[in-house]
């Protein structure tokens, strides 16, 4: 679906993106987990056509580079930052991209749309009194107007709170059980971790790795500890097969209390880059 | 299933992008507060300062002597959001990643501005009535009049929008939309090339007078429709709004 070979992206001294390599499935939710300025936002931008790469490939669908506004027409943007207009309505808004792409049967197309984002009942509302969370949906509503194969998602859950967040992370889950492709970065490593089929993890603009994230725990996040509760006391115990540990431990008796603390996707990354995602 | 239709051409898109951004001058009540200021202004300038009663001749000249020199702090007001509000809001970085040329964006915002000036200057041919009452203007020298008017103005707002294309900050894209308009109307002010003529030969000064857009806007009011007078402005437009949609491929990932 999207190739990227060997990208790199220098500002002067500056590298962006260092050798990057992705290959990213039709009808999986990729996700691109990093620290701020781990080069992830430029990596979309190269991925949209936005910025040119200093060196290697890009291809969409194996139609080309998105550079050509042709192949452009395939993808679905939500950037970072809210790309509405605060002085029209959400349904003017969606309404005017819709236009510009020459969507058949707009109006329809757009009441759908914010059926699907539960935006209807504020369709007429500006954009202007929007909260956070109702603006980030509207974005994503944005980006899928012309109902674009490849969706590209730039934390989209940036400011917002709880609720918007779970209702943005369902309706990625929903968009992909449609059959969209969705590259989504983030550095909540807990959403990728909850909605992402395989994720790469970025840093200083290097791939690290990439997989599914029970691969890379399982290939990085180190061993899981079972912390025994006996009475007062509470006894930690480090061990690469917890099942087999918990039942030993339960079966020696006196157990008042048993967890199991897996290794999770901030492991995987301390264990990788050597600091917290969101440093 | 694609929901994408192939018949919107690039008229089309021109055509969307110029109804969004001239709905967007009237979502405020800035529009209106814009045109009132535009208003008393010209009236000032033509029935007050320039004595239009006084002089005792049914022609406009006070209006467009002073239009020019009313534009440059007017049209700068009106060009510098045209891209900084873009940059400011990031909309702009959508905008670039749709699938067709930046030229459509750049052509649509260009003509939203240029009508709504053209709204401000029609608003004021009650002036023209008000000759026709009291006297027998020259109809014919009104009408190239009118029509320097909306080509200067269109000339003045493709250097604004240019400039407002550079920078995020509507006050700079202000500032300098002023300062190079003024430049270049000041290149054909009679004082300004004095000046010149005392140290310069007569061909610079003559060179310098042609590139200002005073020297063309003033063969055309006084009623003579020079074809080089009008491509001035036709080719001037077309160079400024080439270089914005350079200006914002250069720039779109800033």
């Amino acid at each position: 679906m999207l190739t990227l070979r060997d990208i790199c992206k220098t500002y002067g001294s500056i590298t962006a993106v260092d050798a990057l390599s992705l290959e990213v499935r039709a009808g999986e939710i990729f996700g691109l987990l990093g620290p701020n300025g781990a080069g992830k936002s430029t990596t979309i931008a190269i991925a949209t056509g936005l910025v040119a790469p200093t060196s290697g490939v890009v291809d969409l669908l194996s139609l080309g580079s998105p550079s050509q506004a042709s192949v452009r027409r395939h993808l679905g943007l939500a950037p970072q930052e809210i790309t509405l207009y605060g002085e029209l309505t959400a349904r003017e808004n969606l309404l005017f991209f819709a236009s510009l792409y020459g969507v058949a049967n707009a109006a329809a197309r757009v009441d759908s749309l914010l059926q699907l984002v539960e935006l209807d009942a504020r369709a007429k509302s500006r954009v202007s009194t929007f909260s956070g969370g109702m603006k980030r949906r509207l974005n994503l509503a944005a980006a899928l107007v012309h109902d674009p194969q490849l969706l590209l998602l730039d934390e989209p859950t940036a400011g917002v709170d709880p609720q918007s967040r779970n209702r943005i992370l369902e309706l990625v889950r929903t968009l992909a059980a449609q059959g969209k492709t969705i590259v989504y970065t983030t550095h909540y490593m807990e959403e990728a971790a909850r909605i992402c089929h395989r994720v790469a993890i970025v840093d200083h603009g290097r791939l690290l790795d990439v997989g599914t994230p029970n691969e890379l725990i399982a290939r990085h996040g180190g061993s899981s500890v079972v912390v025994v509760i006996r009475g007062d006391a509470e006894l930690r115990v480090v061990t690469v097969d917890p099942a087999g540990e918990v039942a030993r431990q339960l079966s020696s008796g006196g157990v008042t209390g048993i967890r199991v603390e897996q290794p999770d996707l901030e492991a995987v990354f301390l264990k990788l880059t050597g600091r917290s995602l969101r440093e | 299933m694609s929901v994408q239709s192939p018949t919107l051409g690039r008229c089309g898109r021109v055509y969307i992008v110029f109804r969004r951004e001239f709905r967007s001058y009237f979502a405020t009540p800035l529009a209106a507060v814009f045109l009132v200021i535009f208003l008393f202004l010209a009236g000032l300038f033509t029935f007050n300062i320039g004595s239009l009663y006084e002089r005792g001749q049914a022609d406009l000249r006070p209006f467009f002597q002073f239009v020019p020199w009313l534009f440059l702090l007017i049209l700068p007001a009106i060009s510098m959001r045209l891209w900084a509000e873009e940059r400011r809001t990031g909309t702009i970085e959508l905008l670039v990643t749709l699938p067709f040329a930046l030229s459509d964006l750049v052509l649509g915002k260009f003509f939203a501005a240029w009508a709504f000036a053209v709204v401000a200057i029609l608003l004021t041919i009650p002036f023209w009535f008000t000759l026709a009452w009291l006297g027998d203007p020259d109809h014919g020298a009104l009408c190239t009049g009118y029509l320097a008017t909306i080509l200067l103005a269109g000339f003045m707002l493709s250097i604004g929008a240019l400039i407002s294309a550079w920078t995020k900050n509507q006050v700079i894209a202000f500032v300098l939309s002023v300062a190079v308009s003024f430049i270049i109307l000041l290149l054909g002010y009679p004082a300004a090339l004095d000046v010149v003529r005392a140290f310069a030969p007569s061909g610079v000064i003559e060179s310098l007078a042609s590139t200002s857009a005073l020297t063309h806007f003033d063969a055309l009011m006084r009623g003579v429709v020079d074809l080089r007078d009008v491509l001035y402005f036709v080719l001037g437009m077309a160079v400024f709004l080439w270089l914005n949609t350079a200006v914002i491929d250069w720039k779109k990932s800033d």
